[in-house]
């Protein structure tokens, strides 16, 4: 009976050391991983909107969160998150939106897929597609009659997982603007 | 056992990739990239140094029965460690490493290597251990991740270094490519070292 | 009736369209280790899919009662790591109970379990992936079924690789590792099935 106690003991402050210095080290990392998280977004909103002066997180209706994008003090466009389930995980994106419905371009923020083929949703090559689309346009050419988009050779599915989440991300928006 | 030994060990005679056949998991998985297999490698050499330098310092104050916890407690402090540096400033390496991280817990390595020698061992002779297995295992992933790079994507570090009309065999990238390529390595190496043998 | 048809999709992509041993790159040392015949192999997945469907239930209540609330996901890995050894420690115990035979055949590869990176990654998938209770399970499940049919398959090759002729340098480890990526590379051939 002692014996266990003497060695749940040890365990005990085996953990407890090991848990104050993860805590420590992980109030030290806090900052720097959220720093990192919001670099990472305003690069991916400056990609889409190279022009922009400010950029102006939004709730609007039902809790819909989006930003407004401006240079200086003039609205020039928006931009909202899209993510869908593609071939490895959730792919997320960031798509810009033009006053007129169409869309600014794309950028692929987050996505596991396979490297070398699903991969290659991230080039311009891809990407560069949904340039001036329309909701409709956004579907790929082999899922649709007006879609406009080449699927990447051998990874329809994460080609089709990146259509199908910005066309779902505009629809949304586009029901939440027009209230 | 001297402690030049102590270190070049894990880097030749006990490599741990291609001698011991441990860690097999990870050497598979994030072979994909030079880059990768090199940020790997450095992860597990800082998490094998933190492990067998605090084993080794504890080593006669651990209870025998419980030094399996133990160490595993101790060797998940520190993979969190590196978790928690890789995402505050090396947030690419982190992205494409993904569950892997966290996975050094049970790379049988860095277990077995507190087992079998730090737990036995001093500091010192520790560290060195834990170095020449570190090196070891990066030089296996690295080597392992330039073939499936090379052949696979046609580059090394990000790098074309065939041009345009090479096209490059994608299953080197994929799973199967893996298994292929460490295969054949292995089977390389056995035959060098039962040829250094005769 | 979807929600049954969303599980089913989960559990076919765990066993077969994202194989844990065969497209994932998990439970590599086992799968060497004890597929060299038929019957430890089964013994061993049949203690893999134990382990993993627990292992899924006990984490994700801990995750969405203790690591969440308390703001401490940083102690995620530690926490399930923790969990895991116990449950094979249990598991261990049970078996050398009931069954001797079944444990002198596993030998070292079942306290091995705790490290098989299967389970851990499993779990750890889980958590990232946001799934509910029952669909955490399902997915351990199929992780744990996708590991046993590779484990069989693979034992029931290499039982017969025994008689033929390798090249001495490729005996062993290595071929077993180029039938790994044949079967892999049939196995890709699922990715289609599911379109997640």
């Amino acid at each position: 009976m002692r014996n266990i106690f003497k060695l749940s003991i040890s365990l005990f402050i085996i953990a407890a050391v090991s848990g104050a210095i993860l805590g420590m080290v992980y109030t030290v990392t806090k900052e720097p991983i959220v720093k990192r998280i919001k670099l990472e977004e305003k690069k991916a909103l400056k990609n889409i909107f190279p022009e922009a002066t400010s950029f102006s997180l939004t709730t609007g209706k039902d809790n819909y969160v989006y930003y407004k994008v401006y240079i200086k003090n003039k609205l020039i466009g928006y931009a909202i998150d899209a993510s869908g389930k593609g071939f490895g995980g959730t792919i997320k994106i960031k798509v810009g939106m033009n006053f007129n419905k169409t869309i600014r371009s794309i950028i692929v923020t987050n996505q596991n897929e396979t490297p070398g083929l699903g991969t290659r949703i991230k080039s311009e090559k891809f990407t560069d597609q949904f340039m001036n689309k329309t909701l409709k346009q956004v579907l790929l050419k082999k899922d649709s009659r007006k879609g406009t988009i080449d699927a990447i050779t051998g990874a329809t599915i994460s080609s089709r997982a990146v259509s199908e989440a910005v066309q779902k991300s505009i629809t949304e928006f586009l029901k939440i603007e027009r209230k | 056992m001297s402690l030049k030994q102590d270190f070049t060990r894990g880097i030749f005679l006990e490599n741990p990739t291609f001698r011991l056949i441990l860690g097999m998991c990870p050497t598979l998985a994030v072979s994909t990239s030079l880059v990768n297999a090199i940020g790997m490698g450095a992860a597990t050499t800082f998490v094998l140094l933190g492990s067998n330098i605090l084993v080794s310092l504890f080593r006669k104050l651990i209870p025998s029965n419980i030094r399996i916890p133990a160490f595993i407690v101790i060797i998940a402090t520190f993979v969190t460690i590196v978790e928690l540096i890789m995402q505050a400033y090396f947030p690419a390496l982190s992205k494409s490493l993904g569950i892997f991280i966290p996975l050094i817990v049970v790379n049988c390595i860095i277990l077995g290597r507190a087992e079998a020698f730090a737990s036995k061992n001093p500091v010192f002779p520790s560290i060195l251990d834990a170095l020449g297995m570190g090196i070891g295992f990066t030089g296996a992933l690295a080597l392992l991740g330039s073939i499936r790079e090379i052949l696979g994507a046609g580059t090394i570090l990000g790098h074309n270094i065939f041009g345009a009309g090479f096209n490059p065999v994608a299953i080197m990238i994929l799973p199967p490519g893996a298994f292929i390529a460490l295969g054949l390595l292995l089977g390389l190496f056995n035959s060098l070292s039962k040829k250094g043998k005769t | 009736m979807v929600f049954f048809t969303k599980l089913f999709i989960i559990f076919l992509s765990a066993t077969l369209v994202h194989n844990y041993v065969l497209n994932r790159f998990l439970g590599i040392c086992p799968f060497l280790g004890v597929s060299k015949n038929s019957s430890a192999a089964l013994g061993m997945g049949m203690a893999v899919i134990f382990v993993m469907t627990i292992a899924s239930m006990t984490t994700w209540i801990i995750q969405r009662y203790l690591l969440i609330p308390l703001d401490v996901m940083f102690l995620r890995t530690i926490t399930f790591i923790l969990v895991i050894a116990t449950l094979v420690q249990f598991v261990e115990m049970v078996i050398a109970k009931t069954s001797p035979t079944l444990q002198e055949a596993l030998g070292i590869f079942l306290p091995l379990i705790t490290t098989n990176c299967a389970v851990l990654g499993l779990v750890t998938i889980n958590s990232d992936s946001n799934l509910s209770f029952i669909e955490s399970i399902v997915n351990g499940l199929g992780a744990g079924v996708g590991f046993t049919i590779v484990l069989l398959f693979m034992s029931a090759i290499r039982e017969r690789l025994d008689l033929t002729d390798v090249p001495e340098c490729m005996k062993g480890i290595p071929i077993a590792f180029i039938i790994a990526g044949l079967m892999s590379l049939a196995f890709m051939g699922f990715a289609g099935l599911v379109s997640q």
